[in-house]
């Protein structure tokens, strides 16, 4: 029996570089069609980035929104989207903020991240997760970490009021800048003193 | 000292527990050896087992534990209602967990510390008895809360099969249910809110077991969700017995909720188990707009949210398309005091009517008129055309739920 657990990310946007590595794995984990991100970096305020995906969230509101019921919330946690009975109708692509759920021109369906759950059954982390090679996206069970020091949202993230997404974030630091100083030259020495 | 007669007592309450005795046998043999009525909490306080069932300190009852006046280590005076007495307390907890709170009720003088020595031997021996039942339990709420979690969320589709599942815990998933989800405004998983919410978990149990229905009980994470059966067919019995049920719960929840909200949804009655999962989407639905709807109390019913409910799930560009049609020249043209938006809005709250809204506002009705006049000459419209009002009250709508998403 699979325990009820809320599988989800951690993001650490201090250590987000942009390089994109998350995206272009689940593209390659998961053969998108074109056009087709299930996850995307964006720009963030400060020079941050994020990498959002589907949060696969405990309110989801693509699963309340579809009039088809062809999403399902696992035990686990994640969030999936049977195809098969998708009408092409958009309805949860406008629903939800992350904008998770995406349009397939090509098969006239909505696809979206299902954490790599072919990975997930050999016991492997999400393509994302591995391709990271900063270690800002990782994978986590949010029922049974006690992380206190991890924050629910960040600026520029979508509102979470509304689906509560199973993503936790360490927020930015200011950022250490160091300059070096200029050394003074004798006749400033003198005008001091 | 009392060794002998320690030995003797824990001997016989090991007999009484191998003979497969549970809590009830062993209180009562406890409390025929010591002479003394005694019973047991859970953390919260309630009474579990006790093994006198004349006086105030039954089963189910919430006692209120205060220090004795001047203090005395491990005594404490309970407190149910106007009943008050002295007692001997000892913490019921293994390594890691606390599991309840055992009492020894009016204790005496207690010479040579007899009764504590022999109460301490009692201890042991319910804590280990009370370290099996939590684990059983927790085993069967694993099993029970997987079940629910499907049914909450759809993941079973033939009512036959869901039905005959539920029967395994004594749910009668043929009768129709309703969803109600209790919600922990402001909730955040790494404080200590979740002690709140096992509590607020609690609590309903307390209201409900009394009733002898066949609700089930989950939490999950700032939610309590309660899935009751429900036999009333009109819709106003069903609403008073609903309300009935959750301001119960919510007033016995209040002294430890503090300055906490809780919100509560309620969401259609479903006559099939596999449709279940709409009544949920529906209560939580209720939950988020409830900080909409203003004068609702703390409990929304989805049936009662009105055209809110269309709203909310209409396309957010469409909406704001039509509030813009409707609202943006005055609202352009408020810029600067917002007075007249203000003055609109209580009107079509006050129902159109001079008299209420100049009260509102503190203002004399031939200012507002005024500013009726200049709102109605801004907008091009009429505000005694019906269309017209119901087009206005609809933008404001739009209003508060845009600006709730965004």
């Amino acid at each position: 029996m699979t325990k009820i657990s809320t599988k989800g990310f951690l993001f650490n946007v201090e250590r987000c570089i942009g390089c994109h590595a998350c995206e272009v794995a689940c593209k390659n984990e998961n053969k998108t069609a074109p056009g087709v991100q299930w996850r995307r970096v964006t720009e963030g305020e400060n020079g941050t980035y994020h990498s959002i995906s589907c949060n696969h969230c405990s309110s989801p509101e693509c699963f309340r929104v579809c009039p088809e019921n062809a999403y399902i919330k696992r035990r686990d946690g994640i969030v999936l989207i049977d195809s098969n009975r998708c009408a092409g109708c958009n309805t949860c692509v406008q629903a939800c903020p992350y904008h998770a759920p995406q349009f397939d021109l090509h098969q006239n369906r909505t696809t979206k991240c299902n954490y790599c759950i072919d990975r997930q059954r050999e016991g492997l982390p999400p393509a994302c997760v591995v391709a990271c090679p900063s270690g800002a996206l990782v994978n986590i069970d949010l029922k049974h970490l006690p992380l206190e020091s991890t924050v629910p949202t960040v600026p520029g993230f979508p509102d979470i009021r509304i689906t509560k997404p199973s993503i936790r974030f360490f927020p930015q630091k200011g950022k250490k800048r160091y300059w070096l100083k200029e050394e003074k030259s004798e006749s400033t020495k003198n005008t001091d003193l | 000292m009392f060794t002998q007669e320690s030995l003797d007592l824990q001997n016989q309450l090991l007999n009484t527990l191998l003979l497969g005795g549970g809590f009830k046998e062993l209180i009562k043999k406890a409390s025929t050896v010591l002479g003394h009525d005694i019973f047991f909490t859970n953390p919260t306080q309630r009474i579990m087992v006790s093994s006198n069932t004349d006086n105030a300190f039954v089963e189910g009852t919430v006692i209120t534990v205060t220090p004795l006046s001047p203090p005395v280590p491990g005594r404490v005076q309970i407190h149910v209602e106007d009943e008050s007495i002295e007692a001997l307390v000892l913490e019921l907890s293994n390594s890691n967990k606390r599991l309840g709170f055992l009492f020894l009720a009016n204790p005496g003088e207690d010479k040579e510390n007899r009764l504590k020595i022999l109460f301490h031997q009692v201890r042991s021996l319910f804590v280990l008895e009370l370290q099996k039942q939590v684990e059983i339990e927790a085993n069967n709420r694993q099993y029970g809360d997987a079940f629910l979690y499907d049914l909450l969320y759809g993941n079973m589709e033939e009512d036959g099969d869901i039905i005959a599942r539920g029967k395994i815990w004594g749910w009668d998933l043929s009768l129709p249910h309703v969803v109600c989800v209790f919600e922990l405004m402001d909730y955040e998983s790494y404080s200590q809110d979740h002690y709140l919410i096992k509590h607020l978990l609690e609590t309903a149990e307390l209201v409900l077991t009394p009733l002898n229905k066949h609700y089930m009980l989950m939490d999950k994470h700032e939610e309590v969700i309660l899935i009751l059966p429900i036999k009333e067919r009109r819709r106003r019995d069903k609403k008073a017995y609903l309300e009935m049920l959750i301001n119960q719960i919510l007033d016995k929840a209040d002294d430890f909720l503090a300055s906490r909200e809780v919100r509560v949804g309620i969401g259609h009655k479903y006559d099939k188990p596999s449709e279940l999962f709409r009544s949920y989407q529906e209560a939580k639905v209720a939950v988020k707009l409830g900080g909409l709807i203003k004068n609702k109390g703390s409990s929304i019913h989805f049936g009662e949210l009105g055209v809110e409910r269309i709203l909310y799930s209409h396309d957010k560009q469409e909406l704001q398309e039509f509030y813009l049609e409707v609202l943006s020249e005055l609202e352009s043209h408020d810029k600067q005091k917002n007075e007249l938006m203000e003055t609109l809005e209580k009107y079509l709250i006050n129902n159109f009517d001079l008299k209420s809204t100049a009260n509102a506002l503190f203002l004399h009705p031939n200012s507002l008129r005024y500013r009726l006049k200049r709102i109605e000459e801004i907008l091009d419209f009429d505000l005694e055309d019906f269309d017209v009002r119901v087009s206005l009250v609809i933008a404001f709508k739009i209003k508060h739920i845009l600006d709730y998403k965004e």
